[in-house]
């Protein structure tokens, strides 16, 4: 009896210390040929793609080869910095629409294009004041669907139709996080 | 003999610890050139706990409120527990370890991290939670905030993970090696100067699918809420008069009702921008982002009223407080005319510079 | 819990003060408990596995242990039996022995086929069936692996083999069993130990040894140095080239080998390293596993030299045996009638030799490419062994020429050179990418590809490569003073001072130089997914 309990103990004891990994990642050991990133990226659009004044470009895409060629902005664009560090999110006017930057990647990166009204579609022909029927028509069964809207998922990226009175009020390209 | 291999093991294992401890505060970033602001958590360990009131969040308070100012208008003793992008979680930790050296009065609480509701990335979880001295505390803040690929251990003995610095090694990683670098912040506070004017009209955030903040959020302000009550502090809540990130009048409308349920004071200074006097083509340096020492003060002005009809103590008089915030004024004052003359000579200024 | 992690220092601390603190008879089941909280700490599902294994085994050993203990109590009892009884009865019991060996066997080699080597089994029937036929057999999706598997599966079949021939007695308690099986220092990479080498001090009773205990933290100082420092640091650099085949050709193929032999040697080593320095702390010894193989004048004596203890199971429980087995004798016989007895001698050692190699190459993986790899190991050696004439022929002719140091160093490149082609099995994701990328080294060699540009874009900076060199130095020197002796001993003869200043340098550059943490890929053990 007193054996088995002193081995109780010190199984505790030492299971004690084995349990504490609970947090550590090396959990199970991985194979030896995992992938390792090499160069960056190219900053090519993935997924859905938008069009404007002869344009077409999409999330991904470098904003140096976009902004210029999109016509008048509508305001300056306003630049808001990262806490800490020296990372800047801009903002592009464009009247009907928006295009959001980042330079996460070291470069100007288009992470959103946000459609404000319905003078702009996007090039598979949705827009705002659309039912979500009608934007079902054009796209399918979305991927993800909520009261306050519904969103495609393609190549890391979303499109999401926002709604407000039951029709489509905002449409959004979004990197998927 | 035996007596001679403990001694020798003694020696052994003083010398490998001591190492240990040498190549970490060796390896550690020192926050001198880049990210200053990690040296925010810190630097709260060496002001004297004599504070009243307490603020706690992220960039909206540490640059947006300033102490000198509440001090010098209402005599009221404060500092900001703040960190760069500082979540709520961040802000609970901060809090509870803060109630470990002091009892404030009141602890004001900015809600914009209620809107993130998972961990953003190990760089900021760092700048908030490195600084800590090493309790209980830390360790849960830790475990709140950790990325999936980020270890516990790697916090407690950093040199885990900065021990790749070695190849970024710079002049100020050995003359601060075994001391502190300049303070940075005055009470908290950091400052700046100079002004970007805002010259178009403020952002205007885009529709959401879900406006409700995550559980977790709700989960930790509540713990504040607690912890206050628990320390008998009270809590109020505010939201910094600062045009981006874009607040949302459906988060607003929470956070009322929040307040509302508990009996809380809420400030949104977004709704009383003219009242305070900010004018967002020269209060701010980066466009409505922040604002510069000059509307931090006309802030710091109108929310001292407040502050002082919730409670918090006028202290100016009194010999221990007037000589700590002499120093701290001196400073504050010194810092504005450096960054004046830096401003004056250049036209420009990054960072937070101070004078050694 | 891998080897590198502070949880890991952590436990070993812990369980090595356990150790000495509580009553001797005590310490060999702390080994347990701390062994069952490691192999817990992977996944608690692994547990069923090892403990069937481990069951399996005690049980079919002590019934194999008992029946011939039966028999000999007979044969004494009985000395009236003639000489035909008494074969007659023997054969009985052989007959049940073997019974409980071969069931031992086939349930635990059962589990390993099963759990590493179904999947690709059915692939290959299914390869074969769509010649034919569009159906297809389905594969089983998220099989477990316990840890160590094809370790513990190998010694404890040792074991029982050995048991079955009468070499020892089987061990009366199954907990001993137990702690044999998993012991868990052993359960990352091994090595794969015999009982009888390892029960004395396993099971033994230890005193704090004060020179003990140093050596072996200066081992497992030495050996996270050589994983930690070198290994994963290459290994990104090996990663990035053969993914990308087509991106690397030709020389940087040879490059590619050359960091993958240097980082599989520092990762392996240091494993067994810190296996044998952990072990040591408890004065657990634990076989060697390497000898300076990178110093190996040929294959076979590489193979002497590299994971030593599986090169010795598969001798002693494959190769002998197959070369003495009676359907190996008739193959030989019919040869011999039919071909003469120069053929026939060959039939043995080539039988015996494909089945060791094919084993052993399955035993790494469970793929074509290393089978292959077993496959090229063995048609290298059976080629050197034809050309043993022509050797003596050239050693005749030259009779001083061993110990000649060109000569000594063109065999010792010759040897690497022809394993690093080998290795080349390892590297690339199939057989075909594999000859397509050791073809393009003479067909494509893109000498201009060594460069600053190309080579520091694999991952590794100047400083990392850096790094990594002056480690290889450091092994290649230490290896030399090897030669003549203990380095560890020769250290301490230097005196407290210079040996605390060499491990505290040792540690320093762990630390700092490691490849570990957060932005690096932090392998495991490249063995311990066997």
């Amino acid at each position: 009896m007193k054996k088995t309990l002193l081995i109780l103990l010190l199984a505790a004891a030492v299971c004690l210390m084995a349990a504490c990994n609970s947090g550590e990642n090396e959990s199970k050991p991985e194979p030896a040929s995992t992938e390792v990133s090499g160069n960056t990226a190219e900053h090519t659009p993935t997924g859905y793609l938008f069009e404007s004044n002869g344009v077409t470009f999409g999330v991904g895409s470098a904003s140096a080869d976009v902004i210029d060629k999109l016509g008048t902005q509508t305001s300056d664009p306003y630049t808001s910095n990262s806490c800490a560090f020296n990372g800047k999110d801009t903002v592009y006017y464009f009247g009907s629409f928006e295009v959001s930057a980042n330079d996460e990647t070291g470069d100007f990166v288009i992470y959103s294009i946000y459609l404000k009204d319905d003078s702009v579609s996007t090039r598979e022909g949705a827009c705002i004041g659309m039912t979500p029927e009608e934007v079902k028509a054009v796209y399918g069964e979305p991927a993800e669907s909520s009261d306050g809207g519904f969103s495609y998922v393609k190549e890391g990226m979303k499109l999401n139709f926002f709604l407000k009175d039951g029709v489509v009020s905002a449409i959004s390209y979004y990197v998927n996080n | 003999m035996r007596s001679k291999v403990i001694l020798r093991v003694l020696i052994c294992v003083t010398v490998f610890v001591l190492l240990f401890i040498c190549l970490q505060r060796l390896l550690m970033p020192k926050y001198t050139r880049e990210a200053e602001e990690g040296r925010l958590t810190a630097e709260y360990y060496g002001s004297d706990k004599n504070h009243d009131v307490l603020f706690i969040g992220d960039c909206e308070v540490y640059e947006n409120i300033s102490p000198v100012a509440l001090w010098r208008e209402y005599g009221i003793s404060s500092y900001v527990r703040g960190s760069p992008q500082q979540l709520i979680w961040h802000s609970y930790y901060m809090l509870e370890d803060a109630l470990r050296y002091e009892t404030p009065e009141i602890v004001v609480f900015n809600v914009l991290s209620m809107k993130y509701g998972e961990p953003q990335n190990e760089a900021y979880n760092r700048l908030a939670l490195d600084g800590m001295r090493l309790s209980s505390t830390k360790i849960n803040a830790i475990k709140a905030s950790m990325k999936s690929e980020e270890s516990l251990m790697s916090y407690i003995f950093p040199i885990l993970r900065f021990h790749s610095r070695w190849n970024e090694l710079n002049s100020d990683d050995f003359k601060y090696m075994f001391c502190s670098p300049p303070q940075l912040s005055v009470a908290g506070y950091l400052m700046r100067v100079d002004c970007r004017p805002l010259t178009t009209d403020p952002p205007v955030g885009h529709q959401l699918m879900d406006y409700s903040f995550a559980d977790i959020c709700w989960e930790y302000l509540e713990k504040i809420r607690t912890l206050c009550e628990e320390n008998g502090a009270k809590l109020v809540l505010m939201k910094a008069p600062t045009v981006a990130p874009y607040w949302y009048a459906e988060w607003d409308a929470q956070i009322i009702e929040y307040a509302q349920k508990h009996g809380l004071a809420y400030y949104n200074f977004l709704n009383s921008v003219a009242e305070i006097g900010i004018d967002y083509t020269a209060d701010t340096y980066d466009e409505g982002q922040h604002l510069n020492v000059w509307g931090a003060e006309k802030l710091s002005s109108y929310f001292g009223k407040e502050l002082v009809s919730l409670g918090a103590p006028d202290r100016r008089g009194k010999a221990d407080y007037e000589q700590s915030w002499a120093k701290l004024c001196e400073r504050y004052d010194r810092i504005k005319q450096y960054q004046t003359d830096i401003l004056e000579q250049t036209g420009t200024i990054t960072g937070f510079p101070v004078p050694d | 819990m891998g080897f590198v992690s502070v949880w890991f220092l952590l436990f070993c601390a812990a369980a090595v003060l356990l150790y000495y603190v509580l009553p001797k008879k005590w310490q060999w089941p702390l080994l347990l408990i701390a062994s069952c909280a490691f192999y817990a700490s992977y996944d608690l599902r692994y547990f069923g596995f090892i403990a069937v294994t481990t069951v399996s085994v005690y049980f079919a050993a002590c019934k194999i242990s008992q029946l011939r203990a039966k028999q000999n109590a007979y044969l004494q009892e009985h000395p009236e039996l003639g000489k035909d009884e008494k074969k007659a009865y023997k054969a009985k019991t052989k007959k049940k022995t073997w019974a409980w060996l071969i069931s031992c066997l086939l349930l635990n080699f059962g589990i390993l086929f099963a759990l590493k080597y179904i999947n690709f089994f059915i692939g290959n029937i299914n390869a074969i069936i769509s010649i034919f036929s569009e159906s297809k057999i389905p594969t089983f999706d998220k099989l477990l692996l316990p840890l160590g598997i094809s370790y513990y599966t190998f010694k404890t079949a040792g074991y029982i083999i050995d048991v079955y021939f009468g070499r020892y007695e089987a061990e009366k308690n199954v907990f001993k069993v137990a702690l044999f099986t998993s012991f868990f220092p052993t359960l990352l990479n091994g090595p794969i130990d015999r009982f009888p080498l390892t029960a004395p001090s396993l099971f033994g009773e230890h005193s704090w040894d004060e020179k003990r205990a140093r050596f072996a933290l200066q081992r497992i100082l030495w050996g996270y140095f050589k994983k930690v420092v070198i290994a994963d640091r290459l290994v990104v650099a090996v990663i990035t080239i053969v993914s990308d085949p087509e991106k690397y050709p030709g020389v940087m193929v040879a490059f590619g080998a050359l960091l993958y032999a240097a980082e599989l040697y520092c990762d392996f080593t240091g494993g067994i390293d810190i296996t044998i320095g952990v072990a040591n702390l408890f004065g657990v010894e634990v076989s060697e596993n390497f000898l300076r193989p990178f110093f190996s004048k040929n294959i076979a004596e590489y193979w002497r030299r590299w994971h030593i203890t599986l090169g010795t199971w598969f001798k002693d429980y494959t190769f002998y045996p197959l070369c003495t087995a009676k359907p190996v004798m008739k193959l030989t016989k019919f040869f011999k009638n039919k071909f003469g007895a120069g053929a026939a001698k060959r039939v043995p050692i080539y039988v015996a030799s494909i089945v060791l190699w094919f084993g052993t190459g399955a035993w790494h993986g469970a793929s074509w490419n290393f089978i292959l790899w077993g496959m090229g190991n063995c048609f290298v050696i059976l080629v050197s062994q034809e050309l043993t004439p022509l050797y003596k022929r050239f050693h005749a002719k030259h009779p001083d020429i061993d110990n000649k140091w060109y000569y000594k160093t063109m065999c010792i490149v010759r040897t690497n050179a022809i394993m690093c082609c080998l290795r080349l099995f390892d590297c690339y994701k199939d057989v075909p990418t594999t000859f397509k990328a050791f073809g393009s080294m003479f067909t494509k060699p893109s000498f201009n590809m060594l460069n600053g540009n190309t080579l520091l874009n694999l991952g590794l900076s100047a400083a990392d490569y850096a790094i990594a060199f002056a480690g290889i130095l450091l092994i290649f020197a230490v290896s030399m003073i090897q030669r003549r002796g203990s380095v560890r001993e020769m250290i301490d003869k230097k005196g407290f001072a210079f040996r605390l200043a060499v491990f505290a340098l040792l540690f320093a550059v762990i630390i700092v130089f490691g490849a570990y943490g957060l932005g690096y890929d932090s392998n495991s053990f490249i063995y311990s997914k066997f």
